[in-house]
Formats: C-alpha cells, sequence, structure tokens
C-alpha cells in the first residue's frame, strides 16, 4: 500500500502480507514510469497481451482487454497530422467500405504486422510489432510502445527513488513481484493522495501496468467492479433517461461554466479576440481541452465571472467552497455573498455549512433514511444495485399537497413551472411506450426499483407474511401508484431486501474472463493529449507516461517560480474518520471522539525543525497562505511532507456567531476546531488577471495535494 | 450459575481501527460524553522495520476472577448467571473502590453518583442480540459467544488460535474474558507516535505506551 500517510486501513502489526511503503505526494507518475521501466527492462511484461491490437485479437489470444501500443504515430515534424496516430490514409492504405447502416464508421489505424512484418490496417492484424521504428508511405512512424519505453527510461531507477522517496531496492522488490504472477496482478488508485496538480498521471499510470501484464477483465486480474443492470435508465420496466423535447445542449454547441471538454482556440472568446485584431490572446483563467465536469473549476469561475457570469447557481447537499483547496478565502467568499456577481444562489442541504451560509435562499433537504436513491457501489464486486429508500416519513415542512419538502420536490415543482420537459404529467415512458407522470420523488425512485426487480429474470412476489413484518403493507397509495398492480410485490420484495444482488459468480466466464466482456482499450499512446496545447504556452505533455514534477497553468515548474530549498514540503490529505468532507463537525458523539485534526508530520522531519509531538505549528507557502495546526510527530508519515485528514477547520457550519432578525445567536467554537490546508493560489492565473486554484492540467481537478510548504513552530 | 460463559475475542490484525464500534456502543449506551465504555487505542507500531498502525479497542473485560467485584462493598458490583460482570445502580454507593481495583480503567462514575461501564450489551444479549459493537464491527473483527459452548463461533476460532489468543494483563490474575488475537505483536512493537484514543491525544509519545 502505497501512500504519503499510514492512514486506515489493515495494515496492522498483527497482519501478514501487506506492507505500507511511504511516497510523497504527487510523484506517482515517477512510481508507475519506475516500474513500467522494470517491466520493459527484464522483459516481464505480457508483450501479447500489449500486442494485440483490437478486442476481437486479444479475446482470442485469451485475453480481456486490448491496447494501441502498436500503433505506429507520425513523428516527422512537418507532417499535418505529426504527433497524431497514423490513419489508413496516411499510410496509403485501402479501408473497407463503410457500413451504410452504421452511425459512426470506424477509424483505421496502423499498425506492423507482427506476422507480415509489413504496414496493415490495425483491424487486420492479430499482433502488431511493439518497437517498430521507421518510415511507411514515406511518413516517418514509430510505435506508440516504442515512445513509452523512451519516456519511462527519461530517469534512472535511482532518480524515481529520490522524488518518490521509495528505496530503489523496494521500487526494484516491486516491480519484480508486479511482474511475476501473469495476468494476476492489478493496481488500485483513487482518492485523495492521488490528487494534485499532475494528477492525471496516476490513473495513466495505473491503467498502463494493468494492460501491460494483460490483466484487463481477467478473473484474479483486474476484474471489473461495479456493475449492475439498469435501474435509472432504459430498464426492464422504465425508461428513466429518455426526455422528450430534451433541449440539445452539449460541448459542441456551449461551454461548460468550468471550462473542460474545449481547446481555448475553439472558444468563443479566442476567435473573437483574434477576429479584433489581438495576437495570440490568453484567457483569465485556464481551459482543460480534455477535463470533465468539475465542481471546483465551476466555483473559481463563478467568482472571477469567467468565461460568463453565473446568473443562478444550484447546489445540492455538496460545500464545494470548503472542499476546493484554497478556494475558501475571504477574497471568493466575498463575490459569492456579492449579488452583482451573482444573483441568486440556492442550496437545499441538511445541514447550513459555508455554502449555505452564503446562499440566498436555502431548501431543507431530507436525511438518508427519508430519501431514496440507487447506488451502484464501484468497490463492491457483485452485480447489483443497492437501494436506499424512504425508511422513515421525512421530517420536513410539506407542501399544501402533503409532498414534503426536498430535493426532489423542489426540482419538480420548478421544473413544472418553467415548463421544462420531462416532469409532470406524461413524462416517463414505460418499455411499451406508455407515458407516466413524475410529480414526486415516488414516481422516479420507485420505477428504478421496479427495473431492477424484473431485471435478468424478475423476483418473486413478497409474502403477505413478509411484507406485514418489515412493515411495508403499511405503504401508502403515493407510493403504490408509482408502478403497476403487478410490479407493486416485486418492489417490496427488493425494498425488504435493500436492494438486489448476484454471485459473484454471475460476472464471471467459464474461460476465467468477465462474463460481459466489452471491449476494454488501453492508451499507451494518448492521442488526445498529444494534441493538446497549453493555453498559456502552448506547450505539451507526454503522450506517453512519464513523470511530470509539479506545474502551474502554464505549464512551467513551480520550481522555477519558487525556491525548492525554502519550501520544500508537499502536503497531503487523507480521509477522515470522525468526520466527512465537510459535514460531522455538528456532532456532539464525533467531536467528542476526535476534537480536532492533526498536522502529521514524519519523525526525522520533525527532529530537524525542532518540533515536538504536540507542538503547534505552520506550513506557510510561498504566496504567504498558513496552515495552522497541532503537531502529530509519526513515522507513519512519508518523509519531506505533511498531512491532514480534511473536514475540520469550518468557518460557519454553527462555528460562528450569526444574527438572526436582530438576535445575536452564539456560534460553537468547537466546530470550528482543527486544520485544513490553505493552499496557494496559481500565480500564473494571477498574472492574467484571475483567483484560480492550482490544478490538474489535463483533468482541471483541484491541486488537493503537493504544493510548496516550509514548516516552523508557531 | 448457568454453564453459560459469554466472552468476546477480537482479531487485531483485521482491526482498522475505524471506531463504528465506539460510535454503535455511545449511541445503543447512551453512554454520557466523555464516557467510553468502549473505545480504541491507535498508534504508530515498528515491527521488524515495517512501520504499521496499531489498533487496539478496549472494554470492560467481564473478568471470571474480578477484583472489582471483590472489593465491592454493597455488592452493586456483581457475577450474571452468564458469568457477565454487572452493576446495579440502586446499590452503588459510588465509593469508586471498583475503579481503583479494576487494573483496566473501564469504569466512570456518572453525574449521579453511580459507578458504570460495559455491559456486554446485556440488554441486547438477554434477547438473542449480539452487543452493539460487535453487530457493527465492519470487519468481524469483533467477535461474541459463549466460551463454553464448543461449538459457537467464538469458541471454534479461539480453538483455532490457540495460545496466540490472549487477554490484556493476564498477570494481574483476573482472567479477562477479553481475548485479541495478535496482542504480543501489537503491544511488542516500538512505539512510533502518541497513542491516540479515538482521534484525540490519550499518551503523547514520549509518555509511551502502557
Ligand atoms: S475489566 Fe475491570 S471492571 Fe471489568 S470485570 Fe475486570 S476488573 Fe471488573
Ligand atoms: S468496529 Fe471493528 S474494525 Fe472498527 S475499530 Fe471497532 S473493532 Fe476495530
Amino acid at each position: 500500500m502505497l501512500d504519503p500517510t499510514l492512514a486506515n486501513g489493515v495494515i496492522t502489526p498483527a497482519s501478514e502480507g501487506i506492507n505500507w511503503v511511504p511516497i510523497k505526494p504527487a510523484t506517482n507518475g515517477a512510481f508507475y514510469s519506475a516500474i513500467a521501466q522494470i517491466l520493459i527492462r527484464d522483459n516481464t511484461f505480457d508483450a501479447v497481451a500489449m500486442a494485440c491490437p483490437t478486442q476481437k485479437a486479444a479475446e482470442a489470444a485469451g485475453y480481456g482487454g486490448y491496447t494501441n501500443a502498436t500503433y505506429l504515430v507520425i513523428t516527422d515534424e512537418n507532417h499535418p497530422n505529426y504527433r497524431k496516430l497514423m490513419r489508413a490514409a496516411d499510410a496509403g492504405l485501402e479501408e473497407p467500405p463503410a457500413d451504410p447502416a452504421a452511425t459512426t464508421q470506424p477509424t483505421y489505424y496502423v499498425v506492423i504486422d507482427a506476422a507480415t512484418g509489413a504496414p496493415a490496417l490495425h483491424t487486420d492484424a492479430a499482433k502488431g510489432d511493439l518497437f517498430f521504428e521507421g518510415e511507411v508511405n514515406g511518413v516517418k512512424v514509430r510505435t506508440g510502445f516504442s515512445m513509452l519505453r523512451d519516456s519511462v527510461n527519461e530517469r534512472t531507477i535511482d532518480e524515481y527513488a529520490e522524488i518518490t522517496g521509495i528505496p530503489a531496492s523496494e521500487i526494484e522488490r516491486m516491480g519484480k513481484e508486479f511482474g511475476s504472477h501473469g495476468y494476476k496482478v492489478s493496481v488500485q488508485a483513487a482518492a485523495a493522495s492521488t490528487a494534485s496538480v499532475v494528477g492525471f498521471d496516476t490513473p495513466a499510470g495505473r491503467e498502463l501496468l494493468k494492460a501491460m501484464m494483460g490483466s484487463n477483465q481477467m478473473t484474479g486480474g483486474s476484474f471489473p467492479s461495479g456493475q449492475s443492470p439498469v435501474t435509472e435508465g432504459k430498464g426492464a420496466c422504465y425508461d428513466l433517461t429518455t426526455i422528450a423535447g430534451l433541449p440539445n445542449v452539449s460541448a459542441k454547441n456551449a461551454a461548460m461554466i468550468s471550462r473542460g471538454g474545449k481547446a481555448w482556440e475553439k472558444t468563443d472568446e479566442y476567435k473573437n479576440r483574434v477576429a479584433a485584431g489581438e495576437k495570440d490572446p490568453k484567457p483569465m483563467l485556464p481551459w482543460y481541452t480534455n477535463a470533465p465536469q468539475s465542481d471546483a473549476q465551476a466555483i473559481m469561475s463563478i467568482v472571477n465571472q469567467y468565461p460568463y457570469q453565473c446568473k443562478i447557481l444550484m447546489t445540492w447537499m455538496c460545500n464545494v467552497i470548503q472542499a476546493t483547496p484554497g478556494a475558501m478565502r475571504d477574497e471568493a467568499i466575498e463575490k459569492l455573498k456579492d449579488t452583482s456577481v451573482l444573483p441568486l444562489h440556492i442550496v437545499c442541504d441538511i445541514v447550513v455549512g459555508e455554502m449555505a451560509q452564503y446562499a440566498d435562499y436555502i431548501v431543507p433537504d431530507v436525511t438518508q433514511y427519508e430519501s431514496f436513491g440507487l447506488p451502484t457501489v464501484s468497490m463492491i464486486g457483485g452485480f447489483g444495485t443497492t437501494i436506499r429508500w424512504e425508511a422513515k416519513a421525512p421530517e420536513t415542512a410539506k407542501t399544501e399537497d402533503g409532498r414534503p419538502i426536498c430535493w426532489e420536490t423542489f426540482l419538480i415543482d420548478v421544473a413544472k413551472a418553467c415548463e421544462l420537459p420531462g416532469w409532470g404529467e406524461n413524462a416517463i415512458p414505460d418499455v411499451n411506450g406508455q407515458m407516466h407522470p413524475f410529480n414526486d420523488a415516488y414516481d422516479y425512485y420507485l420505477k428504478g426499483v421496479a427495473n431492477l426487480a424484473y431485471a435478468v429474470e424478475p423476483v418473486e412476489d413478497i409474502t403477505p407474511e413478509e411484507a406485514h413484518m418489515q412493515g411495508l403493507d403499511e405503504l401508502g397509495d403515493n407510493w403504490k401508484k408509482a408502478v403497476t398492480a403487478e410490479e407493486w410485490p416485486k418492489v417490496l420484495k427488493v425494498l425488504s431486501r435493500g436492494g438486489r444482488y448476484w454471485p459473484m459468480d454471475y460476472k464471471r466466464g467459464a474461460d476465467g474472463r468477465f462474463k460481459g466482456l466489452k471491449a476494454k482499450e488501453t492508451y499507451v499512446y494518448n492521442e488526445k493529449r498529444a494534441l493538446m496545447t497549453n493555453p498559456y504556452s502552448g506547450k505539451r505533455l507526454s503522450p506517453t507516461l512519464n513523470y511530470n514534477p509539479q506545474m502551474f497553468a502554464d505549464l512551467s515548474l513551480m520550481t522555477d517560480h519558487y525556491s525548492a530549498e525554502e519550501y520544500p514540503f508537499l502536503c497531503s490529505e487523507h480521509k477522515p474518520k470522525f468526520r466527512s468532507v465537510t459535514m460531522l463537525a455538528n456532532s456532539p458523539i464525533m467531536r467528542d471522539i476526535c476534537a480536532h485534526n492533526y498536522m502529521e508530520i514524519n519523525t526525522e522531519d520533525a527532529a530537524e525543525l525542532g518540533i515536538k509531538d504536540g507542538d503547534i505549528i505552520r506550513a506557510i507557502t510561498p504566496r504567504g497562505d498558513v496552515t495552522e495546526g497541532e503537531a502529530m510527530v509519526r513515522d507513519g508519515q512519508v518523509k519531506g511532507a505533511f498531512s491532514i485528514e480534511f473536514g475540520y477547520e469550518h468557518l460557519a457550519y454553527g462555528a460562528q456567531d450569526v444574527e438572526i432578525d436582530g438576535k445575536l445567536v452564539k456560534g460553537d467554537p468547537a466546530i470550528a476546531a482543527g486544520t485544513r490546508i490553505h493552499m496557494m493560489l496559481d500565480p500564473v492565473v494571477a498574472e492574467h488577471g484571475g483567483m484560480g486554484i492550482i490544478a490538474d492540467t489535463d483533468a482541471s481537478s483541484p491541486g488537493r495535494c503537493g504544493g510548496m510548504f516550509k514548516i516552523e513552530k508557531a | 450459575m448457568s454453564d453459560k460463559r459469554l466472552g468476546m475475542l477480537i482479531d487485531l490484525s483485521v482491526c482498522i481501527g475505524c471506531n463504528a464500534c465506539t460510535v454503535a456502543c455511545r449511541q445503543e449506551n447512551e453512554t454520557p460524553l466523555t464516557k467510553f465504555n468502549t473505545w480504541v487505542e491507535s498508534w504508530d507500531a515498528g515491527i521488524d522495520g515495517r512501520v504499521t498502525r496499531a489498533n487496539l479497542p478496549k472494554l470492560c473485560n467481564h473478568c471470571a476472577n474480578p477484583a472489582c467485584v471483590k472489593v465491592c462493598p454493597t455488592g452493586a458490583s456483581y457475577q450474571a448467571e452468564d458469568g457477565t460482570v454487572q452493576v446495579d445502580p440502586e446499590r452503588c454507593i459510588g465509593c469508586k473502590y471498583c475503579m481503583a481495583a479494576c487494573p483496566y480503567q473501564v469504569r466512570y462514575q456518572l453525574e449521579s453518583g453511580e459507578v458504570d461501564k460495559c455491559t456486554f450489551c446485556h440488554h441486547r444479549t438477554t434477547e438473542g442480540l449480539l452487543p452493539a459493537c460487535v453487530s457493527t464491527c465492519v470487519t468481524t473483527s469483533r467477535m461474541f459467544g459463549d466460551l463454553n459452548d464448543p461449538d459457537s463461533d467464538i469458541s471454534k476460532k479461539l480453538a483455532a488460535a490457540g495460545d496466540k489468543a490472549k487477554g490484556l494483563m493476564e498477570d494481574r490474575g483476573m482472567e479477562p474474558r477479553v481475548y485479541y488475537i495478535g496482542l504480543d505483536e501489537t503491544l511488542g512493537a516500538e512505539q512510533l507516535s502518541a497513542v491516540h484514543k479515538g482521534g484525540n491525544v490519550l499518551r503523547r509519545r514520549e509518555e509511551g505506551n502502557a
């Protein structure tokens, strides 16, 4: 288990076969590169799995997934398709005739067929040549794999050891072990300690290592988790996803406020500014060509009123301002409060946290025991879905027609008032095309439960005895009307079990693979990244895995801006046991068990700084942000970085005094106890007039871990 | 006495120190703030050059030879039919002799004067339920049952563990009936951080581990 902090888990003195290996935050790319280097050096990776150019070829060879490792990349700088994967036309190869029935036509890439040594369409080869470098049709090309070999060899194992803080001998040991179990290996990586400005290297490296051992979709390898029959989509009984008359809004005709999914040069702003005569204009906040939606970037866009003003902000059960490192600061909060910046802000929540504190309206929501949900938990291996259902009547106020006030009721009524499609009468189609109303939460969720009840093989009806035992025979007509009389006893059966799961074997094919085998491609060469240019510097990142030191928004190294000698420390956050990301500080029980968090610091680092366990210490960024808290001096923390549990140091949420109708209500300072990381803002964005968090330049997610700090006694 | 002898077995190799048991107990037994019938102590523990995190859940051991019962002048502290050690609040005069006599420091005084502690969820076990901490334990580290019944899960696991299962401070002669798997490794490891009770500091690093 590699982690900057020995946090929560089964690495105890009494457990066997599991070790904690401390790793410095924001260096996962170095670690993965080191392991890939060892696998290539020792030739212990699965060269057959890596060379299968299609799913069909992979399956024929006994695998569950394929890679683009053998696809040729155009490396001729003067070629119009430089950095792109070579297409059939570039190679002068003929494509098969287009299928007139298909809505999209496949793209034909080019490989050197391992059997013939000649260029071929990737779809025509059973195996490609992994190492080819040369010319095809007069164009200079090489395989993605050969580029990977170079990029993971940019540094030596000793250098990777220095960067990650993991001894070279330990890296060697892990590399050997990873390459010695065939496809029966996997890599799991997620959560806070992987989130940094170079966070993209984590999923990139994880997926590469899985593919290098041919472990995808293999029993005992990287077996897929988190599958379920369709519940909230086109299910066995109802279609909960198709909305007639849905407005056509997508990244093609609109811009996400979080600036993702669009290259800067493709924005209207860029085009307008160029048309107005500006040369090489730069955005106020970065655009992220390949990023998905991001709440953290959205909130920064809102406070900057860029790329456009957010006129109405509606959030549900989240506290984006607290959950975004570096965002919860006076300058940002002032903007959120300013109605000329954000005219209308509606929050729906069960508590008044920092986000709700600055809202114009708060719609009360209901708790997990009073509401519905059909979560498919990806960490659970089985096939199925858990049902959360209204186990007790909600305690919020009721509408005139008797519905509890909550998020769903609010959405339904506002949507109906705005005459949006998909709500009210004739909103939800069943499999026979008949339409059903959507007027309350039951109308939606119980149809999802019906989809689950009828999936694969319909469940049996609940017996009257069992329904009675669980009090399910007391449920009213407002529940029953959501499904048919025939579906109702099956819906109850699923509710009575809290969901529906199939045995693990349901997912295992007889051939040792995932039964639901789907095409699973791993990018060895990431063409999307290859073509992405940075909006500020025009620089590009490596299309194959490598180590990237921490960078600011223009891809300049952080250490080019600030002194690594003066600010030698990194930081990381980890999951708290006694708080959530933003909640639970209001619980007297939780506060009793844990009054506050700590600044966790390595024993040797502490000794060098003259810090003792229990001292109050400060971590200061080059831009003057101060994180202050009680030191926990421990060996369970990597050297060179401090760590904290998130969810502490509230500003609001009952911690503060408030005046309500002229009456002062005292806050409870215990709610504010502890510390949170006060991350610096991005100085490059500041140069362009924006207030921007440091962020992953691929995914746009916040730089939660890493940064630059000096630590001193307070 | 019936031939029942209730006890608990805690497998320290899989206790993740999540404290779900602490919270479940607080909610079940409504213990006052700052008082705990069960809690978990956690610290960094060095073993064979590895750094690990030790988690050690604690509670009344429902000893077979309990000092607390012996010193109680009123009989308020007593051993019940099922072998558990209970306190009758009606008879407790709040002299705190038991608190002084118990080497495990699992008893506390309520504001109303009586002494209280873990009951092994007597009100639940007599109804055929498990103690709240056991039924909530996310890794089934905690196991509970009749030590006198060789077919109970706990007896079987204890038998399989052999002398790997031990009670705390067995040398004190209380004959504790809370057993731990992995106690020697846990207590024998080098202490490499402060000891936390839940998330609060119980003992600073330099104070060592008790
Ligand atoms: S642990 Fe203490 S209170 Fe509990 S039975 Fe033993 S001596 Fe008595
Ligand atoms: S609930 Fe179980 S795993 Fe969690 S701390 Fe308690 S005993 Fe350990």
